[in-house]
């Protein structure tokens, strides 16, 4: 990719760059699942699934497009704001957060390997997954980057043992919640998470066909993801390190 | 502050009246201080039945305890399942409603979900609530939340752990109500009974000499 392409998508902005002709971008959203029926979402899900199972076997087994799959609304308002910021997002919703799976930190990494042989070209992670589990997601991740699958993921919001996995690893795009006017994003110069955009007080879709108000980590990550969509959609052949840098620059000159 | 000594002791092995529960119900008010909320709540996790209990509350009606809150559903629920501090607002009908944050009164208008870790395993969830119309936690409140969430998982961790290494531990109780130790004499006294019930006079007489010892 030529250093001109780079510059341009620094200084394009975002709401411009939404109404140009843009390429549709696979978005896997790994989370409690997405209100497919919500107004917002109308059209923008396009494929719904669940990781179910007893402990130890749970696979990732499909439902019905257009369907209400969450009972918790964090999915919800993560697709929301993706599909809000990135109208070329084919958003597909994999839920791994759920009671009948008991939360099974093993859950998200099968959901992982279904996203991974679907080649979906986005991961929105705003998911921690627990620390026993590094070693195998550390792979998964670095496979996705082998592939030129990009991975956004969420920071924990607090920091106990780890900043959040798979946000440390350096093979994915990790974000922080800062706040920094909308669609603007912050570099974090020192650490191991690279990226604040805002995730405060934001006005996201609610399961039911509702709205609520979400802070956190969590949300601020949907908005990197989609910044990302915009720039694939735009720039399709965009490596990992490319949206990193012209990430970066962005950073740079908000500054 | 209200709590149900045997919940706390059951799921949170704090035995009653103990420097445990006092430093558990400390934190629950500093935390409810920190952040401003009208009232606040520690939710035990309930291994078998895979929900919560609500076992202590601060400023809020007596008859939350005791109750059960799936674990399927809600900003408790999700803090449990992700093990991440959750901040959450109403669900309102239209996007305006959502941004002037228009309540209704005597509703929360913010809540807060904490959830007490120790390395993978939940013990359970710290709550706080806000009912004043257009109050929202914000992340600053959550990051506060969250540590006092977390010094209380380690310091219940902790206290477990010592009472394990100490042998008061006890196990898990029977459907009776025994303990193992007792469990394994009553189940050593059937096999006697069964195979020599011979030899039950003489068991007789040591009990009978041990309860003279006691006395």
């Amino acid at each position: 990719m030529s250093s001109s392409v780079i510059s341009e998508a620094a200084a394009l902005g975002f709401e411009q760059l939404a109404t140009t002709d843009l390429a549709p971008v696979e978005v896997a959203v790994i989370d409690s699942g997405v209100d497919a029926t919500h107004p917002d979402l109308a059209g923008r899900v396009v494929s719904q699934w669940t990781v179910e199972g007893e402990s130890g076997q749970l696979a990732v087994q499909p439902l019905d497009t257009g369907i209400n799959n969450d009972t918790f609304g964090h999915g919800t308002a993560v697709a929301g704001i993706i599909a809000r910021i990135a109208p070329n997002a084919r958003i597909h919703d994999i839920r791994v957060l759920d009671a009948r799976n008991k939360g099974d930190p093993t859950a998200s990494l099968v959901a992982f390997r279904h996203v991974l042989a679907k080649r979906q070209r986005l991961v929105n992670m705003s998911l921690a997954i627990p620390a026993s589990q590094r070693e195998p997601l550390y792979k998964l991740c670095e496979s996705a980057y082998q592939r030129n699958q990009v991975v956004v993921a969420a920071k924990r919001n607090v920091p106990v043992t780890d900043e959040g996995l798979p946000a440390e690893f350096s093979s994915v795009i990790s974000i922080d919640n800062f706040q920094v006017p909308e669609l603007s994003i912050r570099f974090i110069e020192t650490g191991l998470i690279e990226f604040a955009t805002l995730g405060n007080e934001l006005t996201v879709p609610a399961p039911g066909g509702g709205y609520t108000v979400k802070t956190g980590t969590s949300f601020a990550t949907p908005t990197v993801t989609a910044m990302c969509c915009l720039f694939l959609g735009r720039w399709p052949d965009l490596r990992q390190f490319e949206l990193k840098t012209i990430l970066k620059a962005r950073a740079d000159a908000a500054l | 502050m209200t709590t149900d000594r045997s919940l706390l002791s059951h799921y949170l092995g704090i035995a009653p009246s103990t420097r445990e529960e006092g430093v558990l119900r400390l934190l629950l008010e500093t935390a409810i201080r920190t952040v401003d909320a009208a009232e606040g709540s520690v939710l035990a996790y309930d291994r078998d039945a895979n929900d919560l209990r609500f076992v202590m509350v601060a400023n809020g009606p007596s008859s939350l305890i005791g109750q059960r809150v799936p674990i399927g559903a809600g900003l408790t629920g999700l803090a449990a399942l992700t093990h991440e501090v959750q901040i959450g607002a109403p669900t309102f009908r239209t996007v305006d409603d959502a941004n002037k944050a228009t309540g209704v009164e005597g509703e929360p208008s913010a809540v807060i979900a904490a959830p007490m870790v120790s390395g993978d395993q939940l013990i359970g969830v710290l709550t706080g609530v806000r009912f004043k119309v257009g109050h929202r936690f914000t992340t600053d409140d959550g990051r506060a939340y969250g540590n006092f969430a977390t010094i209380a998982a380690l310091m219940l961790d902790q206290h477990n752990r010592l009472r394990e290494m100490s042998g008061a531990g006890g196990g898990d109780l029977t459907t009776a109500g025994y303990g193992p130790e007792e469990a394994r004499i009553l189940a050593a006294l059937a096999t006697v009974a069964r195979s020599r019930p011979d030899r039950l006079p003489r068991l007789a007489q040591v009990f009978e000499q041990m309860v003279d010892l006691a006395v």
